[in-house]
């Protein structure tokens, strides 16, 4: 029992669920397919983006939803999964190897570690903290040229 | 090795064409583009204008001076991200809605500066849509507005 008017602008579950989800660079991530509540306050927590068939689902906190569109779901970043497969070069453009695991900062989108595996032959797991790394865009590129970094690793296992 | 300098760089301060050749080259946002296949120079003054970037499909791309942004022992890294990637782009209504994909990008002469895009959208249709009516350019194209103000526009 509500007044009409004060539903004026308001937008039901149906309007996300199904819809596509698309993050702040444009990327189409999958679909909406569930919508997380609090139980008592009934506050939105959570949407979970099914990203297709035998893929791995996330899950996205409200904060980082922008607005519910007529036809999709805008997020105002982008996830961290994203980084998986990218390759990684150092600051003169040299492959390190490809980004293969991404530890995140507690539950937040922001990177701890990345975990990358060499080119052949050596197939030996490197780990890159995060602030060795320059900026992230369609590769992952580090601040420091690989002789440093592989002299950082051995330093550390030594 | 003996040098013969007068008026010009020292051969230390010189790149060789060798070192050149077959480097990976980055656009702006780390895409790789391919590797560089030639060097061009000026054919008065010998001047270094820019270089051909060919990669796996073989296809070749001139890339003049303007736009490197640095070179280093292992890449070169432009300051542009050509018009050309965007080419197959999804492009998206401000409200969501896939409209079709970018079919063409319409440059100012052969500058990156690019003044529209033809869009490909329905089965056979296509529309121009300026630069400027786009709020996002990156992994798809979305569009300031719906697309209804844009669908009765005939391609340019």
């Amino acid at each position: 029992m509500v007044q009409p008017s004060k539903l004026d602008g308001s937008i039901t579950t149906e309007d996300a669920l199904g819809k596509d989800v698309i993050d702040a660079n444009g990327t189409f991530l999958g679909v909406c397919d569930k919508i997380y509540m609090n139980p008592k306050s009934l506050q939105v927590l959570a949407i979970s983006i099914d990203k297709g068939f035998m893929k791995k689902g996330l899950v996205i906190g409200l904060a980082y939803v922008r607005e519910v569109a007529n036809h999709a779901v805008f997020l105002n970043v982008e996830p961290a999964f994203k980084i998986k497969g990218m390759g990684v070069f150092d600051s003169d453009g040299a492959l390190l190897g490809k980004v293969k695991q991404i530890a995140l900062s507690n539950d937040l989108n922001k990177i701890h570690e990345l975990i990358i595996s060499q080119p052949l032959p050596k197939f030996k797991e490197l780990t890159i903290q995060a602030e060795l790394i320059d900026r992230i865009e369609a590769n992952v590129f580090l601040k420091i040229k690989k002789q440093e970094f592989l002299s950082k690793i051995e330093k550390k296992s030594a | 090795m003996e040098s013969f300098v007068e008026k010009a760089t020292p051969y230390n301060l010189t790149l060789g064409s060798n070192e050149l050749l077959g480097k990976r080259v980055f656009s702006k946002s780390g895409i790789i583009m391919g590797v560089v296949r030639s060097i061009r120079l000026d054919k008065n003054n010998f001047d270094f204008e820019g270089f051909v970037v060919g990669n796996l499909l073989n296809t070749k791309t001139y890339i003049c001076r303007t736009y490197v942004h640095s070179i280093t022992t292992e890449a070169i890294f432009l300051n542009i991200d050509p018009a050309s990637l965007l080419l197959g782009k999804a492009v998206v209504s401000s409200d969501g809605k896939k409209i079709g994909n970018v079919k063409e990008t319409i440059r100012v002469k052969e500058t990156n500066k690019i003044e529209y895009f033809v869009v490909k959208w329905g089965f056979f249709k296509t529309v121009a849509i300026n630069f400027e009516d786009f709020s996002q350019i990156g992994d798809s194209l979305i569009l300031k507005k719906d697309f209804d103000s844009f669908k009765n526009g005939a391609a340019k």
